[in-house]
């Protein structure tokens, strides 16, 4: 293959040599040391091919024994080079061409992201930019260890961030931090104290000393099971106390809807406006003038890739969505809709593993809003645990 | 013992003056120390040599490379002749 490569950047030349003898010449040219390949013999002639700088020495030899040789084909480079040295643009266009990618090749063309899970790409694009790594960035300007530093200080949730630039490609491999594992369990002494007013209704303690009792009412704050356990010998051990105290708890939920309010909609009018991107380069790929007074946008960009490499030659796609303000009257039965669902959110977001016992909803309205208020009461765990400290004297 | 002086080794060892002959299979053959070729035809291919003609019978011979003291044959060879 290589060897083809370059006969055919020497140029080469397809002969035949007839006369008496031909075997004649294939020994001269052999004690001349020129090279030929493919020689095959026919009656009273052989056909082989040489180099084409070889030619004319062959001549003076095939002459001398001789034999009379005839081009019959002329290959390679030096020969298309002369066909076509009319069309100067072949040329200057072949000249562009490796200006372009040298110069091209200076600049990073695309830029990758690996290994992020729950961090955007976007996010950490954006970060890359802002320290100088992005399509069309000088490559030999980026300060990797600086720009891999910044990047990470950007966005805490990262712990380690490389960007590797091979080629005209930088890819950036990042790593997220680990969650933090739940805090060791603690094993001081503590109390179990109520976290919110209620009326007991059920305990179950599993260590300690229970200090209220089922039909209690008890305050924020107010001891429910004790850590000072008093022992048979007049003593007192200081344990972990360990429960779950339920209590009824009272809890209000208020929620106040305008009777008339604006929003504003995304209608189905669409503007679609395209850029041709290249490289840091952004040319107006369509003419769409059309202009909403109140609108949201989206942005897809597409690059052109080869093999799966990306070219630094893409479209952006930018739409235009128009915005409509809508002007809403409610009434009492929407409005009673709309709290109704937000007392589930309420139920299911505030107080998951709370039982509701009671509710009690009252309406009002004034000038302006319906007022909805719903009283509840919750059965809940209100234990929680507080340590304490013990110093012997 | 004055001969044998001269001319320690005896003459069918003596690697200097023989064409060294290589063969792989029947379909290429590499003979060094030819001193030139005196017939090529795709039947039938002589080579001359200091001590002896090889003569190479088959179908289809060529010679793939040549230089001033080795030649490459290729082809379907059914025969060597070896003249003297």
């Amino acid at each position: 293959m290589l060897l083809k490569f370059f006969r055919h950047l020497k140029g080469y030349v397809s002969f035949t040599a007839s006369g008496k003898f031909p075997e004649r010449f294939l020994n001269a040219a052999a004690v001349n040391k020129l090279n030929l390949w493919d020689a095959y013999p026919s009656k009273g002639k052989i056909t082989a091919k040489m180099a084409a700088s070889d030619y004319k020495r062959a001549r003076h030899i095939a002459k001398r024994a001789g034999l009379k040789l005839k081009i019959t084909n002329k290959r390679g480079f030096p020969f298309f080079a002369k066909r076509h040295s009319s069309r100067l643009g072949l040329p200057i266009g072949a000249l562009l061409g490796t200006v372009l990618l040298i110069v091209l090749s200076q600049f990073i063309w695309t830029v990758d992201i690996t290994g992020a899970k729950t961090v955007s790409d976007s996010k950490i694009r954006e970060a890359l930019a802002d320290n100088g790594v992005y399509p069309g960035a000088f490559k030999w300007t980026i300060d990797v260890l600086d720009s891999q530093r910044a990047v990470q200080m950007d966005i805490d949730e990262l712990s380690w961030v490389s960007i590797n630039n091979l080629g005209c490609k930088s890819t950036a491999d990042v790593r997220e931090k680990a969650e933090k594992s739940d805090e060791p369990k603690s094993q001081s002494p503590c109390n179990i104290k109520a976290d919110c007013d209620g009326v007991i209704t059920k305990i179950i303690a599993e260590n300690g000393f229970s200090a209220v009792g089922e039909g209690s009412g008890v305050k924020q704050g107010d001891l429910l099971v004790s850590g000072v356990l008093p022992t048979g010998q007049d003593t007192i051990r200081f344990v972990r106390a360990e429960a779950e105290v339920y209590a009824d708890v009272n809890s209000k939920f208020e929620l106040k809807i305008p009777k008339q309010y604006n929003y504003y909609s995304v209608s189905e009018n669409k503007t679609d406006r395209k850029e041709l991107n290249f490289l840091w380069l952004s040319l107006p790929a369509s003419l769409n003038f059309t202009a909403y007074p109140q609108s949201v946008s989206s942005e897809n960009r597409v690059n052109l890739s080869v093999n799966g490499n990306a070219l630094p030659l893409g479209i952006t796609t930018q739409t235009s969505y128009e915005l409509n303000n809508i002007s809403v009257k409610e009434n009492r039965e929407m409005a009673q809709q709309t709290f109704e669902k937000a007392m589930l959110l309420y139920e299911a977001f505030e107080n998951p593993s709370a039982t509701v016992r009671s509710r009690d909803i009252k309406i009002s309205e004034d000038e302006n809003s319906f007022i909805y208020t719903c009283n509840y009461t919750f059965n809940r765990n209100i234990a929680q645990s507080v340590d304490f400290n013990v110093t012997e004297h | 013992m004055k001969n044998q002086h001269k001319n320690p080794r005896p003459p069918m060892l003596d690697a200097g003056f023989q064409p060294l002959i290589e063969m792989t299979g029947n379909r290429q053959i590499c003979v060094e120390g030819s001193t030139g070729i005196l017939l090529y035809e795709p039947e039938n291919i002589k080579i001359n040599t200091a001590s002896v003609i090889i003569s190479f019978y088959g179908r289809g011979l060529s010679v793939r490379c040549i230089t001033a003291s080795s030649v490459e044959v290729c082809g379907f060879v059914n025969k060597i002749e070896f003249i003297s």
